[in-house]
């Protein structure tokens, strides 16, 4: 799949950072974050993205006042938005994850620049897809007695319930995604305090960087950790989104009771997930000009793994009607009637224009090395994944097993807070996130050049 | 100084020095009217301060006087009665403990008994009194629904002048000025409306008070009564009777449009009757056979074993035709629009069952029909066998026309309106509203200050049933004694004292007058008589005698010759299943009941054929306008599969303007449509208008999408095979997981607490099943179940733990109509369990599945793992005080948890009731006998149904069902192993017509 990348140094797209040395580099970096003013657009989204997140926090504080029943839900369909956007979020994390840790372990040089851009990803996405199961509770402030906490009672949670296991998955995976973020942003943290100018900054930065020097034996035992990080990083890529699924597979509801959810789910997840980098790739470089860096080549090998994640994803809905039509149950052969000509067909069929027919435009080379057409394929796949989960979250149940239950459910205002809400928040944690660290991680180009300039001398 | 001065009005508030706050132009003209409102906001005795001389002493007497006093205000009127306090505590009351009561509700005036149970003094849940021929034990969706009316805030609370507060003292001022000149002109001019009234102390009061003023004039008005059986039988026997059909003896029953299965205030007897005579659980050879012939389904179309939908012209014809098939001698007449050979099928089984067959016509048909239904049983002999033949209840009286004739002519000087709601309940098109304007005195006496309070002088709170003493007589006859259960919440006063105080009797005491009148009844032994009544509910041996009729010789020349067919698009007009005529509108809880036909809710709608849709290309909710003369009705439609094409149904009592927060603005009134001459029956137009409505349906998908979850089958099938209902997927799957224990052998009672003796299940039989909502409301009431109001169940989030799943099977303008109440199954092995992460719901020792409301979270999982969808979640705080259709407090059972916001809820097959019953046993050190706990649903079903026990025990009436070859679980296929059961339905349709199925 990760073909072997061109070494050719001169190409215009070449992933080697050509035009840079180890010291132009890290000055480079470093100072979008400590010199260079703002470009504009950044400012512009910022204020919308927070300007979402305002609405994101007013229909929460709302959802809290009154009730989770602002949502659109009902009985029969008991979930809907705060559940497909669980997974939705839980999906984008994957990729990053997968690409700081796998990328790594399997000596991918072509990572580098995109490594630091799909960690934060990855973190501010867990932190989305972290707040829905909470918004989602009818007593939210109750959602502790997920844990094992001691009280009088003698209570625990029932470990036989997949939310349990979901609480833990998700819990797991934002410490984890928050140690190795911040283990990889260490020697940049250091790299920042010794080049920041002001005193606030030199303070900030310099506590961050918990005195890293960058002798050889802190190297040493930094690349032990980051390294057991990685290893650890490619199991929880396959158990969180694997444990999300089971919620739905290990339900006795058409729809939901599909052995093939975990495998599919995780698929899923990269799939999306590698969209969302895309996405962020092409429009970061285009902000902060860094067509240098980041090239079409890196949008291309990205784009690969998307389209082989993807044709995973219709491998699997393919399967899953298969299954449907085997298991003989007139319930299960109903779900997939219902979802090609029952009131949420468009959602199905959309999700097939997303994730199987516009996807196979990946195919061709010229559309992968194109960043924008990339971009709004990204942005199709994102939308695609969405429609799926929506589609097996909301009409499994919408028609399930008794015919005199079913029933409709549309989304209200407050689910469009959310949603898009939740969307701003998102981006407006990870413009700042920029704003005040590197974007790319000036340790990994570092390496990278230095890999280079070995290899050119060796040669 | 005039209001319209304004020239005035300027210079008077130049005058002014600093800002003047003034309320009104009138008030700055400083007019005599406002004067005298101000003087009428305040109590007569601010009069005090306008007599010229107030001298200091009188001054401080008052003003000690109010400081004295002021803390006396906070106190209600203290009790005609004495007031014991518990300083010993009276007999058999154990505070926690309820008691049990009978007393007497009413419908269209006839009693139905009931038993209330009240906790300190506070009924909180009433059921059918056992004893009670019209209830025998069950009750229907108004009688639950009575608590709610009983505690709801909108009750009118005081006594109102020309739409202000007033005092008693003025009142009865007032009153004894109407006397004085009732007295003088020997009741000239004087006009009494009430509604049908069968109690006989009131009848007899009414007697004493007519003897009294000789010229006073009484009419009767129950907008829901049809003069036309009376009609009819007049007709027909050319006397005053009133059929009781025994369905329990019939073997072939025809109705012709008669829903003797729905809302009626003999419903639940016939309900009853009727299925004693169809229970395929008992005999398997033997069931009685019903067609019915109706132009819109009702429940008894439901429980047909055929059922042809006619258009009301068609209806007449078949009467006509068919009592010339079986011998009557009638002019010729078309024959009605029936499959070929259908009728001589009807004449044939009718005649195979002379004696034994039942032929009834629906209330709403015309007085020719009841006349021929007369006529047919008579020929056929079924008088005396299957129905006999009473004295009319209700006394005849004359009815609204008349009244307004009076009113038009002028001659009504005063009108008392007494427990009667004319301005809205009469048909638009007499105008009742702008004649009541031309009456001098109008006095109104009502449960709430309804749309007739507020357009008269007086307008007096009446005491609702649960607060009175009365009595009242069932549709057959049977006397019972109404006492109350609370003291008057707000100082109502029942029919029976204002009718005392017209009369100008000494005694106006409810009580005494009930006392009195039962006394001079039965002179003898009368103590104890009055205490048996009591307590049993029912006078014994009132009920009434038949009397022997008959038919008149000439009856074929004397009946109208039946027209072929309507000309016209009609409509007919019923009373509704939840609001009735209007009268219970304001109860949410019959709102948000789903009638058992539509599953609409909040609403009434135009039901309309699917032929009729098509060829008017209306869709469901498409507003239409109906178009009678000068009257017309902006209505939604909604499309009913089993409508007679060319015939409309729309029921009243919606669209009330004054009914309280609730029922305001909720459907369509279609008395603004009514007729006077043809008050159920009117030629219409239709028009398509702009717009659609939104309706509430509980329910939105019809077919069973060939699952097999509601089960029957026809008599003979069941006799080729009684175990058709079982179907092999049913069977318990191989697992390689332990199963859940079965159930455990009876042991004795184990002090230390070792695995409990029980095993709860219920079965539900669906032959039995009518789907007549009584389970839904009985479980609404006794679970304190919230309502959501229109928009959250349009949204599908009603609350109802039991819901009633109505299937159609066949063909879409004729379909058969199929009912499956569904409750929590309790699964043995239940899905909703082990996805719960906070273990909020769990299995009990005894088999219930629980919930731990305290401990839920709101995940709801355990719904999106429920293959049954019976579980129903708080979206919002549907319960505290001030959330908008919150059930009052005290109208809530105090054993059970009032659910707050975010907390999943679902049957719990009356746990309380269980608890209840195995602390008495506990107590006596026994076990709880078979038949000892109840579940409300059970307890309300007038068929028993429903059937719960102990399936521990092999002798119980749950475990012989259980074992019985109808019994089936729903969707078993799943293992989930249900402890709620279905007896598959047994239909019995006539091998000779083509099977419905």
């Amino acid at each position: 799949m990760m073909a072997s990348p061109p070494k050719t140094r001169t190409a215009q797209d070449s992933i080697w950072a050509p035009g840079y040395d180890l010291a132009s580099i890290s000055d480079h970096l470093s100072a979008l974050v400590l010199t260079r003013r703002s470009p504009l657009g950044w400012w512009l989204w910022l204020a919308i993205a927070s300007a979402l997140a305002m609405v994101f926090f007013a229909t929460i504080t709302y959802l809290f006042w009154a009730g989770v029943g602002i949502f659109g839900l009902n009985i029969p369909v008991g979930w809907a938005f705060p559940i497909v956007n669980t997974i939705w979020w839980i999906g984008i994390a994957h990729a990053g994850t997968l690409i700081s840790a796998v990328l790594l372990l399997t000596r991918q040089p072509w990572r580098a620049p995109i490594n630091r851009l799909a960690e934060a990803m990855a973190m501010f996405a867990i932190v989305q897809a972290g707040l829905f199961p909470i918004l989602h509770l009818g007593r939210p402030w109750f959602f502790y007695y997920l844990l094992p906490y001691p009280n009088l009672e003698d209570l625990w949670p029932q470990w036989k319930s997949p939310l349990v296991w979901d609480f833990f998955a998700i819990a797991t995976y934002l410490i984890f995604t928050l140690s190795f973020i911040y283990a990889s942003l260490l020697p940049d943290l250091a790299t920042l305090r010794d080049r920041a100018q002001g005193r606030f900054g030199q303070i900030c930065y310099g506590i961050l960087a918990l005195g890293w020097t960058g002798s050889a034996s802190q190297w040493y035992r930094y690349e032990q950790v980051y390294q057991v990080l990685a290893a650890v990083a490619a199991p929880i890529v396959v158990t969180v989104t694997g444990i999300i699924s089971l919620d739905l597979s290990v339900s006795i509801v058409p729809g939901y009771h599909f052995t093939i959810f975990p495998p599919y789910f995780v698929c899923g997840a990269l799939f999306s997930g590698f969209a969302t980098v895309i996405i962020l790739a092409v429009s970061l470089r285009s902000l902060y000009g860094l067509h240098d860096l980041i090239t079409p080549t890196h949008i291309d090998y990205l784009a690969r793994i998307m389209l082989a994640f993807g044709l995973i994803v219709d491998y699997a809905y393919l399967m899953e009607m298969f299954s449907a039509w085997y298991s003989g149950t007139p319930y299960y052969r109903y779900v997939y009637i219902d979802r090609w000509t029952g009131p949420y067909a468009p959602f199905w069929w959309s999700m097939i224009v997303c994730n199987v027919v516009l996807l196979q435009l990946v195919w061709f080379r010229r559309v992968r090395r194109t960043p924008w057409a990339m971009l709004l394929l990204g942005i199709v796949v994102d939308l695609g994944m969405w429609l799926e989960r929506y589609q097996i979250v909301l009409t499994s149940t919408h028609a399930d097993y008794m015919p005199p239950n079913w029933g409709k459910v549309w989304p209200t205002l407050a689910d469009y807070g959310v949603q898009f809400g939740s969307i701003g928040f998102f981006f407006m944690l990870l413009l700042l996130f920029v704003r005040v660290l590197p974007m790319l991680s000036i340790r990994d180009m570092r390496e990278l050049i230095h890999e280079r300039d070995t290899e050119h001398a060796e040669s | 100084m005039d209001a319209n001065d304004l020239e005035t009005l300027r210079r008077h508030l130049q005058q002014q020095r600093g800002p003047l706050f003034w309320r009104s132009l009138d008030e700055l003209a400083r007019t005599p009217a406002f004067e005298a409102y101000l003087r009428q906001e305040f109590p007569s005795g601010a009069q005090i301060w306008s007599q010229p001389n107030v001298d200091r002493r009188t001054l401080l007497k008052l003003m000690g006087a109010s400081l004295a006093l002021a803390g006396l205000s906070g106190c209600s009127r203290p009790s005609h009665e004495p007031i014991v306090p518990y300083v010993e505590m009276p007999e058999y009351e154990v505070p926690g403990l309820p008691q049990r009561y009978a007393s007497t509700l009413t419908l269209n005036g006839y009693g139905r008994g009931v038993l209330a149970t009240c906790y300190s003094g506070r009924p909180t849940k009433l059921e059918g009194n056992p004893d009670h021929p019209a209830s025998l034990g069950a009750s229907d969706v108004f009688m639950q629904a009575a608590i709610l009316q009983l505690y709801d805030p909108d009750r009118s609370a005081s006594i109102r002048f020309q739409g202000r507060p007033a005092a008693a003292p003025d009142l009865q001022r007032a009153l004894l000025n109407l006397r004085t000149q009732l007295s003088a002109n020997r009741g000239q001019g004087c006009h009494l409306l009430t509604g049908q009234i069968t109690s006989p102390t009131e009848l007899a009061l009414l007697a004493r008070l007519q003897q009294r003023y000789p010229a006073l004039r009484y009419y009767c008005h129950e907008p829901a009564v049809s003069p036309y059986p009376q009609q009819g039988t007049e007709l027909a026997l050319g006397t005053a009777a009133q059929m009781i059909p025994q369905y329990d003896r019939a073997e072939v029953i025809v109705s012709l449009d008669a829903d003797f299965l729905g809302a009626s205030p003999a419903q639940l007897r016939y309900a009853h009757d009727f299925m004693r005579a169809r229970r395929p659980r008992d005999v398997a050879t033997r069931l009685n056979r019903l067609y019915v012939v109706e132009s819109s389904p009702s429940l008894t179309g439901a429980s047909a074993d055929h059922r042809w939908p006619l258009a009301p012209a068609q209806i007449a014809l078949l009467a006509h035709a068919l009592a010339a098939r079986l011998g009557i001698a009638l002019p010729a007449a078309p024959q009605p629009v029936l499959p070929a050979g259908t009728l001589d099928v009807l004449a044939a089984d009718l005649q195979a069952h002379a004696g034994r067959c039942l032929i009834v016509a629906g209330d709403y048909q015309p007085p020719a029909v009841h006349a021929l239904v007369w006529a047919m049983n008579i020929r056929l002999g079924n008088l005396g066998h299957t129905l006999m033949a009473i004295a009319p209840i209700a006394p005849a009286a004359p009815g609204l026309t008349e009244l307004m004739q009076a009113m038009a002519a002028g001659e009504v000087d005063s009108l008392l309106m007494l427990g009667t709601n004319p301005v809205y309940s009469a048909p638009a098109e007499l105008h009742f509203a702008a004649l009541l304007q031309r009456v001098r005195l109008r006095l109104h006496a009502g449960l709430y200050a309804d749309e007739t309070a507020w357009l008269c002088d007086w307008h007096v709170p009446l005491a609702h049933e649960l607060e009175s003493w009365g009595d009242a007589r069932a549709f057959e006859g049977s006397a019972s004694l109404r006492q109350p259960l609370i003291e008057p919440l707000y100082q109502g006063r029942t029919q029976l004292e204002l009718l005392a105080h017209l009369a100008g009797e000494a005694q106006t005491d409810p009580r005494e007058l009930l006392y009195r009148h039962w006394q001079g009844e039965h002179p003898e032994e009368f103590e104890r008589f009055w205490f048996d009544s009591l307590q049993r509910g029912v006078i014994e041996g009132s009920q009434a005698a038949p009397i022997t009729v008959e038919l008149r010789s000439d009856l074929g020349s004397r009946l109208p010759t039946p027209v072929s067919a309507d000309t016209a698009l009609m409509l007919q007009l019923r009373p509704d299943a939840s609001s009735w005529d209007g009268s219970h509108a304001n109860n949410g809880w019959l709102q948000e009941l789903p009638r058992p036909l539509t599953k609409l809710t909040w609403d009434n709608a135009v039901l309309i054929s699917p032929a009729d849709a098509e060829r008017l290309r209306l869709n469901q909710g498409d507003r239409v306008v109906l178009r009678r003369g000068r009257h017309q009705l902006r209505a939604p439609v909604w499309i009913m599969p089993g409508q007679a094409a060319g015939v409309m149904t729309l029921s009243l009592g919606y669209g009330r303007t004054r009914a309280g927060r609730i029922g305001n603005a909720v459907g369509v009134d279609a008395y603004a449509l009514q007729a006077a001459a043809s008050p159920w029956l009117i030629a219409i137009e239709l028009n398509k208008a702009q717009g659609q409505e939104t309706l509430a349906t509980t329910q939105e998908h019809h077919s069973m999408e060939n699952r097999h979850l509601w089960r029957g089958a026809a008599l003979a099938t069941y006799q080729a095979d009684a175990h058709f209902a079982r179907r092999p997927e049913d069977d318990p799957k191989e697992s390689l997981y332990p199963e859940p224990a079965p159930p455990l052998p009876r042991s004795p009672i184990d002090p230390t607490g070792g695995p409990s003796p029980y095993a709860w299940g219920m079965t539900i039989d669906l032959s039995a099943c009518i789907g007549c909502n009584a389970c839904v409301i009985a479980c609404q009431a006794e679970n304190n179940i919230p309502i959501v109001g229109k928009q959250e169940v349009a949204r599908g989030r009603e609350m109802h733990w039991l819901r009633i799943d109505r299937y159609y099977v066949g063909k879409l303008d004729d379909p058969a109509i199929r009912f499956q109440p569904v409750p929590c199954m309790h699964c043995e092995n239940a899905p909703c369990e082990y996805v719960c992460p906070v273990e909020a719901t769990q299995h009990s020792s005894e088999g219930l599945n629980e919930m731990i409301y305290n401990r839920c979270i709101g995940t709801r999982y355990c719904s999106q793992n429920c293959p049954y969808k019976v579980r129903r979640f708080n979206w919002f705080d549907f319960t505290r005080p001030q959330a908008p259709l919150s059930t009052p407090a005290p109208a809530q059972n105090p054993e059970v948890t009032v659910r707050a916001r975010g907390v999943m809820e679902k049957c719990t097959y009356c746990v309380q009731r269980i608890s209840a019953a195995r602390i008495n046993a506990d107590n006596e050190n026994r076990l709880i006998r078979d038949g000892e706990v109840m579940t409300a649903c059970q307890m309300a079903c007038p068929t028993q149904a429903i059937v719960f026990g102990d399936i521990n025990q092999p002798n119980s009436a749950v475990a012989q069902l259980k074992a019985h070859p109808l019994n089936y679980g729903m969707l078993s296929e799943l293992n989930t192993r249900p402890r709620t059961t279905y007896l598959a339905a047994v239909h019995n349709p006539n091998p000779r017509l083509q099977e419905p199925e």
